[in-house]
């Protein structure tokens, strides 16, 4: 059910995006590349590599461990969600930065907060679409008796 | 039976308050609709899979049952869809803040970006809140009361938002600055007919108001 629930909502995700007159304005790489890879490379440097794909492994899979290791992949999805929206944020603010460096210009101040927001918006579908489900996944395996 | 009630006249009473003339097209949006109402119902057949997620809806619609005994695991997976709600609003309203601030040439195309941003918000809030939220509270008392279940994430999406309004504001007060401070160079160029550098000195100011008197 994971892969369908997923496909549904990104490809929900990008026919808004598309349906929209000009869906060009929705993408930009650079965002998509920072909010997917600094996390990643920040949550191999807090958590390490080996807690981290066990956290995927227990959301992806059907195995269920003790209690404690699942509370311990549940953390490491949680700092990995926090960590996914606080690069986004920190994104925004570093394009605000930006912004003001071309204040004196409102024909470029708008498009330019416009891209300046997209790495926000990746971030939240990313914590909120991907991640979040697999942590309340994890913490439903651990309470199946509750 | 009594929470239905209650339901319906809330969800009446702020669609009365929003429509003085009484027309509800407005409050239509496809788009919105999508992202804030559809797109959190994948989300959570990601994470609780079919049969969780259908009685969860049917919970959400039909309210409690006597038949069967609610447990924390429900209460989790309600707490749990309205932070997908929440979640969705918070897309919903970044996504038409972009089309905003990128269409902003054309305002004959901003329609339908301030309907999913401001729509998607309320539809969102609608749905987690009136709906969601009062079934949460009646689980959480049918439980006991206060029961403590794991926290589902939502704070980054609500840091995100905050950040967002934040943003807004300061972009809001920096267009408008920069507006005004142009509109005030123009002004000065009509009076006197001639360039003038977009930076105002001390003396060019009283140079205008020497003009203006």
């Amino acid at each position: 059910m994971i892969p369908l629930g997923w496909m549904l909502a990104l490809l929900s995700v990008l026919a808004v995006s598309f349906l929209s007159d000009d869906a060009a304005q929705m993408v930009d790489v650079h965002s998509l590349i920072l909010v997917t890879v600094v996390p990643l490379i920040l949550i191999l440097g807090v958590c390490g590599f080996q807690r981290f794909t066990r956290a995927l492994k227990m959301a992806l899979t059907e195995q269920i461990p003790d209690g404690d290791a699942l509370t311990d992949c549940e953390t490491t999805l949680a700092i990995f969600s926090r960590l996914t929206t606080a690069c986004g944020s920190f994104a925004t603010i570093m394009g605000f930065v930006y912004l003001l460096a071309i204040m004196d210009d409102p024909d470029k101040l708008l498009p330019k907060a416009g891209v300046v927001l997209l790495p926000l918006l990746y971030a939240v579908i990313l914590a909120a679409l991907i991640i979040d489900p697999l942590r309340c996944r994890l913490w439903l395996k651990s309470n199946q008796t509750k | 039976m009594g929470t239905i009630f209650g339901l319906v006249c809330a969800t009446g009473l702020v669609l009365f308050m929003m429509s003085p003339r009484g027309s509800f097209g407005y409050l239509v949006s496809l788009e919105a609709i999508w992202v804030t109402l559809i797109i959190p119902l994948f989300a959570a057949l990601a994470a609780f899979g079919f049969m969780d997620l259908r009685k969860t809806l049917r919970f959400l619609l039909r309210g409690p049952d006597h038949s069967n005994v609610m447990t924390k695991r429900d209460l989790y997976r309600l707490r749990s869809l309205r932070n997908f709600y929440r979640s969705a609003g918070c897309i919903a309203i970044l996504g038409g803040a972009i089309m905003i601030c990128q269409n902003n040439a054309e305002p004959w195309s901003l329609g339908p970006a301030i309907a999913l941003s401001a729509l998607g918000v309320f539809y969102a809030l609608l749905v987690a809140e009136l709906l969601i939220g009062t079934r949460c509270m009646q689980v959480d008392r049918l439980l006991g009361g206060r029961v403590s279940v794991g926290q589902p994430s939502v704070r980054p999406a609500v840091e995100a938002f905050a950040v967002f309004v934040f943003i807004s504001i300061l972009l809001l007060v920096m267009y408008l600055s920069v507006v005004g401070h142009k509109l005030a160079a123009h002004v000065v160029d009509l009076m006197h007919d001639a360039p003038v550098p977009i930076l105002l000195g001390v003396e060019e100011v009283l140079d205008f108001w020497e003009v203006v008197i």
